[in-house]
């Protein structure tokens, strides 16, 4: 009897673990193939001319001819395509050219499609030690620290495919415990497991599609940038300035004005000349 | 001042027991708390005494008051003190202005009485940058307050600093007792005008004792047992303070240095240079350091004037803030590297460096200069001269930035992926319907199981779900053996066909069925026309199946018909 039983335990927990590991590929192939999908689509819309022009720019890059390099970039991402390394390289070119704020805006835009590169960190934060008011500490306490530097080091897409990862498996474990009462105990942790990565997944996505759709951040691209009281040529100055290459958030416009918010929480006007968009 | 206490103390000296004396302090005070105190002392062998009599008196009414001279009577002698001149000023607590709890006017007019919310602050006039004290109070009295939150206040205009611990003490306000709870941060105002700070919010948790409804006399009516028999209602409350002006000033042009770089507070400042004597092209640190109290972040690095004998690097900012205090207090040091490009000699200098920084408390700018720093600058050993830099001109400047640019990592060559812009996985059609599936097959699995699990645990609603399907199978049969003309057969499978749906449709015994178990059926859900049919459907297989031949065919029509129109019109039929 007792032998009995246990073939059926066994046999049970391999219907269980081919369900399970069906499930993910299936997830995985679905997703890949969307990636493939959206790689199409993107092949289609540089008309094959994207590799070309990126060479041509690396050479100019390598000729030192930072100029052109910066234009050639530019027209690769003005094609509305973008790449971690077309990105990087025009951060790079634009550090070459004396231009470190936008060096610093191109490897923040870097950052989010291939935010674990070593090479962007290192280039990143060297850019960043440059900076000459030194960087606006973040506020907030260390689980917002820890939280922002966990949503940085994984993209946009790579966190969706998590929380679809762990979503189906979730799902389909409910499906082998509604339909085998017997396993019900035993699936119980993995379920719950399972759910508290959803979740902690899914509020990294939340948290990345509101910066990247809904929230504005800027970065200073000219020296000893002014801060005013108001959005006018003669308004007040608040003594506080922005330094080249400091990022910022921008809550609202007014004219030839963006109201930002600096790290650290202070607020004020600064002419839009002076700043670009991330 | 007004509503404050006063303690008035009658002492008298060389007796150890004396009664305490009646005061007649009229309208001007009231007495609060009375105490005594007794003192024995042996001094040289030599023992005295003396009893005193503690008063705590409110002041109630603005004026120069007199306390009336107070009269002992000791063992038939009386003793009498000089009076007492006190001058009662406007009160310092301002009345509570504003709290919002809820209920009606009245209620709100009590509570308010009952427990208030202040901001307040010691400077109504500041300069942009100064660190001004915030004090919100929270007074209450006869309730007891919990889960008292840290208030909230918009800060619009200002940057604020941390909370101190609060603590708790008491006040009178308007001549009442109140438990008071202090809460003091400090703010820095970020822009220059009549600016508003608050309204300060706090939540918090009130309990009100609530009396319960009992006959009175009984044993439970007294105050010992009331304690314990009363209830605590707790309130919870958001309070709200009213607003507190401020009016920030602009710092002052006039005298205004010209390296100044934007720091309000008290602060130090030390430069040091290290190491003191070098090789040309060897690098020296310049250390600057600010440390004091004041918005210090926002102070940036003095200038360094006559270094064009050297190369330099923009400076390493470090700001370390001290976090146990509520005000910012710490120090940024300036760490620059400096490369001397020409030889010096052994008797020159780095050139005094100046600090300045805007003291609002003397509403001053001062200047703390250090400097300047000997250094001696020699040839190298190995190159010498060869490893002297040349100064920069205009035109070479991309060519220095190109030098700078030597720390970075090298480009890809690579150009990988290329991706269209805002083309995220979340939003692809197909990625949102692979994650539907998994959510309807979940729902689909959960609807087979229910079904399933009633199939094997309700008898009666398998027996309701399979009448159908039976009876729809009985009457093909039936059908079959009409067409090879078995009429009898035909007949008694209609017949069984129909009582074992009844039995299934009901959830009866399908062999007792007859005419008369029309009776059993609920006659509440069944139309009459269709209990008429059944009735009859049964007359006439009963009459047929003793019938000849030609009648049963005849009969069998009949029956099949009836059969089919008591089934379609039963199914109809919702339980």
């Amino acid at each position: 009897m007792d032998n009995i039983s246990k073939v059926k335990n066994k046999n049970r927990i391999i219907a269980v673990l081919i369900v399970v590991i069906s499930s993910v590929l299936f997830s995985l192939s679905g997703y890949c193939w969307a990636q493939e999908q959206i790689s199409q689509d993107n092949q289609d819309h540089t008309n094959g001319n994207g590799n070309t022009l990126f060479y041509q720019a690396n050479s100019l890059y390598k000729e030192a001819k930072y100029k052109e390099a910066i234009s050639a970039y530019e027209e690769l991402l003005d094609n509305n395509i973008e790449t971690g390394a077309v990105c990087y390289n025009l951060g790079n070119t634009y550090f070459k050219a004396g231009q470190r704020g936008r060096a610093i805006l191109n490897y923040l835009r870097a950052g989010r499609l291939a935010p674990r590169d070593p090479d962007l960190r290192e280039n990143l934060s060297y850019a960043r030690s440059l900076i000459k008011g030194g960087q606006t500490p973040l506020k907030g306490g260390w689980i917002f620290k820890t939280w922002d530097d966990l949503c940085r080091s994984i993209t946009i897409n790579e966190t969706a495919c998590l929380v679809s990862v762990f979503y189906l498996l979730g799902m389909v474990m409910l499906i082998i415990c509604v339909l085998n009462r017997k396993i019900r105990k035993t699936l119980r942790y993995f379920i719950i497991v399972s759910g508290c990565v959803f979740i902690l997944f899914a509020l990294a996505l939340i948290t990345q599609i509101n910066w990247f759709e809904y929230q504005t951040r800027a970065v200073a691209i000219n020296d000893q940038v002014r801060i005013v009281f108001e959005p006018s040529e003669d308004a007040m100055d608040t003594e506080l300035l922005l330094y080249e290459g400091h990022t910022v958030r921008i809550i609202g416009t007014d004219g030839r004005f963006y109201k930002i918010k600096r790290p650290d929480g202070q607020s004020g006007w600064v002419r839009s000349e002076d700043l670009e968009l991330l | 001042s007004l509503g404050q206490i006063l303690q008035l103390t009658v002492t008298v000296a060389g007796i150890q027991n004396a009664p305490a004396p009646d005061i007649d302090l009229g309208d001007n005070f009231q007495v609060r708390d009375k105490k005594s105190s007794r003192e024995v002392s042996i001094v040289n062998g030599q023992m005295t005494s003396s009893v005193s009599h503690i008063y705590s008196l409110m002041a109630l009414k603005e004026g120069r008051h007199t306390i009336p001279a107070v009269k002992v009577e000791i063992k038939g002698k009386t003793y009498s003190t000089q009076p007492v001149i006190v001058e009662v000023i406007k009160g310092a607590l301002p009345r509570k202005q504003t709290s919002s709890g809820s209920g009606g006017s009245d209620d709100a007019a009590i509570l308010d009485d009952l427990i208030f919310l202040e901001i307040s602050s010691d400077k109504k006039e500041a300069y942009i940058n100064e660190e001004i004290p915030v004090n919100i109070r929270l007074y209450f009295r006869q309730v007891s307050v919990r889960d008292i939150n840290y208030p909230q206040f918009a800060t619009e205009g200002f940057y604020k600093g941390k909370f101190r611990e609060p603590y708790q003490s008491q006040a009178a306000v308007d001549g009442l007792m109140y438990n008071l709870i202090d809460f003091k941060t400090v703010i820095y105002p970020v822009a220059v005008g009549q600016l508003t700070l608050g309204p300060a919010e706090l939540k918090c948790n009130m309990l009100i004792p609530v009396k319960r409804r009992r006959r009175s006399g009984g044993l439970f009516d007294d105050n010992f047992f009331g304690g314990f028999f009363n209830r605590q209602q707790v309130k919870p409350l958001t309070l709200k303070s009213e607003p507190l002006s401020i009016t920030v000033k602009p710092l002052p042009q006039a005298n205004k240095p010209a390296g100044f770089s934007g720091g309000v507070g008290q602060y130090n400042f030390e430069l040091e240079v290290n190491p003191k004597k070098v090789q040309v092209g060897d690098p020296l640190n310049l250390t600057m350091k600010i440390t004091g109290r004041g918005n210090i972040q926002t102070v940036s690095a003095p200038e360094i004037k006559g270094l064009d004998k050297f190369k330099t690097y923009d400076p390493q900012i470090k700001t370390e803030l001290n976090k146990n205090q509520i005000y910012i207090q710490g120090q940024k040091i300036f760490e620059q590297v400096l490369i001397p490009t020409q030889l010096l000699g052994e008797d020159s200098a780095i050139q005094a460096v100046s600090f300045s920084y805007f003291d609002p408390d003397p509403g001053q700018y001062r200047t703390i200069t250090r400097g300047p720093v000997s250094i001696t600058v020699t040839p190298g050993t190995e190159d010498g001269p060869a490893r002297l830099i040349v100064l920069p001109t205009e035109e070479q400047k991309s060519s220095i930035e190109d030098k700078a640019a030597r720390g970075i990592v090298y480009i890809k060559t690579a150009p990988l992926e290329f991706k269209q812009k805002g083309r995220y996985l979340y939003k692809n059609p197909l990625f949102i319907i692979i994650n539907i599936g998994p959510l309807l097959a979940l729902i689909l699995v959960v609807i087979y199981q229910k079904r399933k699990d009633r199939l094997t645990y309700d008898l009666s609603y398998a027996r309701r779900q399979k009448a159908l399907v039976r009876a729809k199978k009985g009457l093909k049969q039936a059908k079959g053996f009409i067409k090879n003309n078995k009429h009898e057969q035909a007949l008694n499978i209609v017949f069984k066909v129909m009582r074992e749906y009844l039995g299934d449709r009901f959830n009866l015994t399908s062999a007792g069925i007859t005419h008369q178990v029309i009776e059993g059926l609920p006659k509440d859900i069944i139309p009459k026309p269709t209990q008429a049919d059944i009735r009859n459907f049964f007359q006439i297989c009963d009459a047929a199946r003793f019938a000849p031949q030609a009648e049963i065919k005849e009969d069998l029509a009949k029956v099949m018909d009836m059969a089919d129109k008591i089934i379609k019109t039963l199914e109809k039929i919702k339980d």
